[in-house]
C-alpha cells in the first residue's frame, strides 16, 4: 500500500538527514531501522496486491449484496490457551527473578500452552 | 470624554492595549535572569509566552464564540441539524500556512539564543569544576586550590556555598561520579546534566549580585531532593578575597 | 471450535443465545468482550495510579516529610507513572479500538481473534508483574522513575529484583501492544464492508491505524533497551555502564525513541474519540475529513523524529535538529484544532456529557500543546526541563487531554456497549468537578516549576515560594478524587437501574450506531448501504442523500 512506501521513504530519508547533520550513530540506526517495518509491509502488500482483484470494500458503490455469501473466515468461539500462555510466561518470569524452583514448572506450562494454542489453529 | 466612553469598541481597544503593554513587561512567572545567558533566555521566553497567549486567546475565543452562538436553543426541535458543510479548502490552507510561518520564526529565534547561550568563550576568568555525586557536590576552583564540598553527614540545609564574580565569564566543567545528576540554578535559567563518562562545559556570566538556590535536577536516587547548593554572586574584588580566605582548604558546608 | 461466518446479506438471522457465566471471560475471543475487558482492567489501573498520585500529593502538600519515607516516595512515583502510561491510557485506547473498529468498518470481528485474546492476557499478566515490582518485591519496590535511566537502574545501585520484574512486566505489555497493532492494521485493511473505502473510514479508526503503526515502529527499540538493561543488571553486561566502556546516553536514545511516539500512542485514540463526538453533538458533518487524516499521518510520522527533545539538557545531542522537528508537530496539531472548531461552527450544539468532556479536552489540551511549543525551544528547556513545569505540561496533555477523552468515550459509548444510559445529571457533576479539580491541581505546578522546583523530589525547603501552590495543588487532587468516585457511582447506579438506550441514543454518524445496543455477536444482522463517512446518519436521514 502506498502509505507504507511513503512511511518507509520518510523514515529512511529522515535518517539520512539526521546523519548528515549530526553524525550520531544511535539515532541514525534507529531511524533507518524504523523504515524497515513499513518496508516489510509495503513489500508484502505490493506482492500480494499484484495477484488480487479489487475488493468490494474499496468500491465506493459497493453494496452489501456484492459480498453476500463471501466467506470471511473462521471465527473461533472460545479458547483457554491464551490464559495459560500468559500464566506460563508470568511463572517463568517470576521464577527467573524470585527463585529457580518454579522455573521448570513455568517453562513446562508455557510450552504446553503454546503447543495447544498452535494446534488449535490447525483444524 | 463622554464621547469616548460612549463608544464601546474604543474602550475595548484601549483595554486590550493596556493589557498588552503590561504583558510585554511581565515575566510570566519566570525569573528575569541573573546572568547574561539567563537574560537572553528570558527575552526569548517573553516572546514565546506572548505568542502563546495570543494564539491561545484566539483559539479560546473561537471555541467560546461557537459555544455561545451555535448552541442549540430551546426553540429547536430534537431533530434540528446544523449547516451541513464539509470543509473549506482555502481556509484550511491558510490555517496550515500561518502556523508554519510562526513556527519557523520561533525556531529561528530559539536557535540564535541557543548559539549564544551555549557559546564557550576562549578566555574564562574562573574555571569551576563541579563534580556531582550521590548525594552532594564537590566544587573546585581550578588554579586557586579551593574546594567546597557537601557536608558528608547530609545535615546541611543549604549544601555547599560557592561564590562567583559579577560581570566575569565563569566556565563550569560538570562531571558525575556515579549516576546522572543535573546542575540547575533557576535564577540563571540554566541547567545541564552531569552524566558519568561525559564532561559538560558551559559558561555563566553573572550580572546581578545576590544569593541563589541551586538544586540537582535529575532523579538520582534516595536523597535526590536534598542535593542542594548555594551560589553567591559578588563583586570581583570581593570574590578575590573570598577565594584568598579559603586558599588551600577543602570546605565542607 | 469455530464458526464460519459469511457476510450478512439481506435476511436477518435469529437472535444470539445469551453467553454463559464468568468462565467465558477467561476464554472469549470476541472483540467486544475483549475490548470491554481491556477498558475495565485499564480503568482499575487508573484507580490504582490515582491512589498513588493522591499519596504523592499528600506528601507534597507541605514542606517537611509527613507521610512517606524517601524509598516509598520514589517507588510511588515510579509506579504511578508506569501504571498511568502503560497500564491505563494506552490499554484503554487499545480496548476502545478493539471494541469499535470492527463495528465502525462493518466487520464481524477482528482479523485474529485468538491473538486478540492473547494480547489482552499479556497486558493483564504484564500489569500484574509491574504491580508486584512496586509492592511485593523483597528488597524494596523499584524506584528508578518510569524512565529507569541507568546508571541508577543498573544492578549496583538498584539491586532489588523489583526492577527486573518491572522490566519483564513491561516487556509483556509491549508484546500485547505489538500483537494488537498487527491485528488492527490487518482488520482495517482487509475486512471493511462493501462501500467502506479508506476515505469513508471514521477518523477514530484512522487514528487507531496511525497509533498501531507507531506502536510497531517504536516499541522494539525500547524492548531492546530494557533487554540490555536486564543483561547489564543480571548477566554482567556493561552496555550503559561507563566504567565498563558503555554509555548511559545510548539508553536514553533507545528509550525515548519509544518514549516520544508513546505519548502520541496515548493521545491519538482520544483525538479520534473527540473527532467522533463533536460532529454528533454539533449535528453537522466533520469539517475537513481529509485534513484530519493528513494531520494524523503527519503527527505520527513526525513523532518518530523528535525523541531527543527529552535530552536537550544532556549536552550530547544535536538540539537544533530535534527542536526544529518538534516545532513542526505544532502545525498538524493546530490544523486539528481549527478543524474541530470548524465542526462546531454553524452547528446546533447540544452540551450533553460526552460533548462537555470533549470541550474540556480542547480547553486543556490547548494549554498542554502551547506549553509543548515552549518546551520545543532548547534554551527555554534549559530552565524548565525536569521541573514541575514539565510535569504540568505532560499532565495537561495526558490527563487534561487523554483522560478527558477517556471519560468522553465512556459517556458516549457506554450506551452502545451495555444498552443502558449513564446519568446525565451525575455526568455533568463529574465533568465540572474533574475540570475544576484538574486545573486547580496542575496550574500551580507551572508556577512552582518556573520558580525552580525540580521534579521527583520527596520534599522541598520552605521560603522558596513552593509552599502555597503545592497546597493548592493537593486540594485540587482531592477534588479530582471526588469526581472520579462520583463517576464510579454513576457507573454503579446505571447498572442497577437501567435506562434503556436503544440503537442510537445520540444520533450518531458511524456504523456502530446502525446496529443494536449491545450489538449481536457478529455485530450486524444487516450491514447498511455505505455511501459516505456517515453511514448511520445517512440511514436515518435519507432526505439528505449524499
Amino acid at each position: 500500500m502506498r502509505l507504507f512506501w511513503v512511511l518507509a521513504a520518510f523514515f529512511v530519508g529522515l535518517g539520512v538527514v539526521y546523519w548528515a547533520i549530526t553524525y550520531e550513530w544511535t539515532g541514525t540506526v534507529l531511524l533507518v531501522a524504523a523504515g524497515a517495518m513499513p518496508l516489510i509491509v509495503a513489500g508484502w502488500a505490493t506482492h500480494a496486491g499484484s495477484t488480487r482483484t479489487s475488493l468490494p470494500d474499496d468500491d465506493p458503490e459497493g453494496a452489501p449484496a456484492d459480498a453476500a455469501g463471501q466467506e470471511l473466515g473462521e471465527f473461533p468461539e472460545a479458547t483457554g490457551w491464551p490464559v495459560f500462555i500468559v500464566l506460563g510466561i508470568v511463572l517463568t518470569g517470576a521464577a527467573i527473578v524470585y527463585g529457580s524452583i518454579l522455573l521448570p514448572a513455568g517453562v513446562a506450562l508455557l510450552g504446553w500452552a503454546l503447543v495447544g494454542f498452535v494446534r488449535e489453529s490447525k483444524h | 470624554m463622554r464621547r469616548l466612553l460612549a463608544r464601546p469598541s474604543l474602550g475595548i481597544v484601549a483595554t486590550i492595549a493596556a493589557v498588552a503593554l503590561s504583558a510585554c513587561s511581565s515575566s510570566f512567572g519566570m525569573p528575569r535572569g541573573a546572568s547574561e545567558q539567563g537574560r537572553d533566555i528570558f527575552d526569548l521566553w517573553q516572546v514565546f509566552m506572548i505568542t502563546g497567549i495570543v494564539v491561545g486567546a484566539i483559539v479560546y475565543g473561537l471555541i467560546g464564540w461557537s459555544l455561545l452562538r451555535y448552541r442549540r436553543k430551546g426553540s429547536d426541535d430534537d431533530e434540528a441539524l446544523g449547516r451541513q458543510f464539509h470543509g473549506h479548502v482555502p481556509l484550511e490552507v491558510i490555517y496550515t500556512a500561518i502556523p508554519v510561518v510562526i513556527v519557523i520564526a520561533l525556531f529561528s529565534m530559539s536557535f540564535r539564543t541557543e548559539e549564544r547561550v551555549g557559546n564557550l568563550a576562549s578566555d574564562p576568568v574562573v574555571t569551576l569544576d563541579a563534580e556531582a555525586f550521590a548525594w552532594g557536590w564537590r566544587f573546585t576552583y581550578e588554579g586557586h586550590d579551593v574546594t567546597v564540598v557537601s557536608d558528608p553527614s547530609g545535615e546541611s540545609v543549604t549544601g555547599p556555598e560557592i561564590a562567583l564574580p559579577r560581570g566575569e565569564i565563569v566556565r563550569v566543567v560538570l562531571t558525575s561520579d556515579d549516576v546522572i545528576h543535573a546542575f540547575w540554578v533557576p535564577d540563571f535559567l540554566f541547567k545541564r546534566d552531569a552524566i558519568p563518562g561525559h564532561v559538560n562545559r558551559f559558561d555563566i556570566t553573572p550580572t546581578d549580585t545576590g544569593t541563589y538556590q541551586g538544586v540537582c535536577a535529575e532523579f538520582c536516587g534516595l536523597n535526590h531532593a536534598y542535593m542542594t547548593f548555594r551560589v553567591t554572586v559578588m563583586e570581583p574584588d570581593a570574590f578575590d578575597r573570598w577565594l584568598a580566605e579559603r586558599r588551600g582548604e577543602e570546605v565542607a558546608t | 471450535m469455530s464458526t464460519t461466518v459469511d457476510r450478512p446479506a439481506a435476511a436477518p438471522t435469529p437472535a444470539e443465545p445469551p453467553r454463559p457465566g464468568p468462565v467465558s471471560w477467561l476464554t472469549t475471543t470476541n472483540h467486544k468482550d475483549i475490548g470491554f475487558m481491556y477498558c475495565v482492567t485499564a480503568f482499575a489501573f487508573f484507580l490504582i495510579g490515582g491512589a498513588l498520585a493522591d499519596l504523592l500529593r499528600t506528601e507534597l502538600a507541605e514542606p517537611g516529610r509527613q507521610v512517606l519515607s524517601n524509598e516509598a516516595y520514589n517507588t510511588t512515583f515510579t509506579i504511578h507513572g508506569t501504571v498511568m502510561i502503560f497500564l491505563f491510557v494506552a490499554p484503554f485506547g487499545a480496548g476502545l479500538g478493539n471494541y469499535l473498529i470492527p463495528l465502525q468498518i462493518g466487520a464481524p470481528d477482528m482479523a485474529f481473534p485468538r491473538l486478540n485474546a492473547l494480547s489482552y492476557w499479556c497486558f493483564a499478566g504484564g500489569g500484574l508483574l509491574v504491580l508486584l515490582s512496586g509492592f511485593a518485591a523483597a528488597g524494596g519496590g523499584t524506584a528508578t522513575g518510569w524512565t529507569a535511566y541507568p546508571p541508577l537502574s543498573e544492578g549496583r545501585l538498584s539491586p532489588s529484583i523489583a526492577t527486573d520484574l518491572w522490566i519483564l512486566g513491561l516487556a509483556l505489555v509491549a508484546v500485547a501492544t505489538l500483537l494488537t497493532g498487527i491485528n488492527i492494521l490487518t482488520t482495517v485493511f482487509l475486512m471493511r464492508a462493501p462501500g467502506m473505502t479508506m476515505w469513508r473510514v471514521p477518523i477514530f479508526t484512522w487514528n487507531m491505524i496511525v497509533t498501531s503503526i507507531l506502536g510497531l515502529v517504536a516499541f522494539p527499540p525500547a524492548v531492546a533497551a530494557f533487554g540490555l538493561l536486564l543483561v547489564d543488571r543480571r548477566v554482567g553486561g556493561h552496555a550503559f555502564d561507563p566504567l565498563g566502556g558503555g554509555d548511559p546516553v545510548i539508553y536514553q536514545h533507545l528509550f525515548w525513541f519509544l518514549g516520544h511516539p508513546e505519548v502520541y500512542i496515548l493521545i491519538l485514540p482520544f483525538f479520534g474519540v473527540i473527532t467522533e463526538i463533536i460532529p454528533v453533538f454539533a449535528r453537522k458533518p466533520l469539517f475537513g475529513y481529509l485534513g484530519f487524516v493528513l494531520a494524523t499521518l503527519a503527527i505520527g510520522a513526525l513523532s518518530v523524529g523528535v525523541w531527543a527533545h527529552h535530552m536537550f539538557t544532556t549536552g550530547v545531542v544535536d538540539n537544533p535538529f530535534f527542536s526544529a522537528m518538534t516545532f513542526t508537530i505544532a502545525v498538524p496539531t493546530g490544523v486539528k484544532f481549527f478543524n474541530w472548531i470548524g465542526t462546531m461552527w454553524g452547528g446546533k450544539i447540544r452540551l450533553a456529557t460526552p460533548m462537555l468532556f470533549s470541550i474540556g479536552f480542547l480547553l486543556n489540551f490547548l494549554i498542554g500543546g502551547v506549553t509543548g511549543v515552549l518546551l520545543a525551544s532548547a534554551p527555554i528547556d534549559f530552565q524548565v526541563a525536569d521541573s514541575y513545569f514539565l510535569v504540568s505540561h505532560f499532565h495537561y496533555t495526558m490527563m487534561g487531554g487523554a483522560v478527558f477523552g477517556i471519560f468522553a468515550a465512556i459517556y458516549f459509548w457506554y450506551p452502545k456497549m451495555t444498552g443502558a444510559m449513564l446519568r446525565e445529571s451525575l455526568g455533568r457533576w463529574v465533568f465540572y468537578l474533574l475540570f475544576f479539580g484538574f486545573n486547580l491541581t496542575f496550574w500551580p505546578q507551572f508556577v512552582v516549576g518556573l520558580r525552580g522546583m525540580p521534579r521527583r523530589i520527596v520534599d522541598y525547603a520552605t521560603g522558596l515560594g513552593f509552599d502555597t501552590p503545592n497546597l493548592v495543588s493537593t486540594i485540587g487532587a482531592g477534588v479530582m478524587t471526588v469526581a472520579v468516585l462520583l463517576s464510579l457511582a454513576d457507573l454503579w447506579i446505571s447498572r442497577r437501574r437501567r435506562i434503556p438506550a436503544g440503537d442510537d441514543p445520540w444520533g450518531g454518524s458511524s456504523l456502530e450506531w446502525a446496529t443494536t445496543s449491545p450489538p449481536p455477536e457478529h455485530n450486524f444482522t444487516t450491514v447498511p448501504r455505505i455511501r459516505s463517512a456517515r453511514p448511520a446518519f445517512d440511514l436515518h436521514h435519507p432526505e439528505l442523500e449524499p
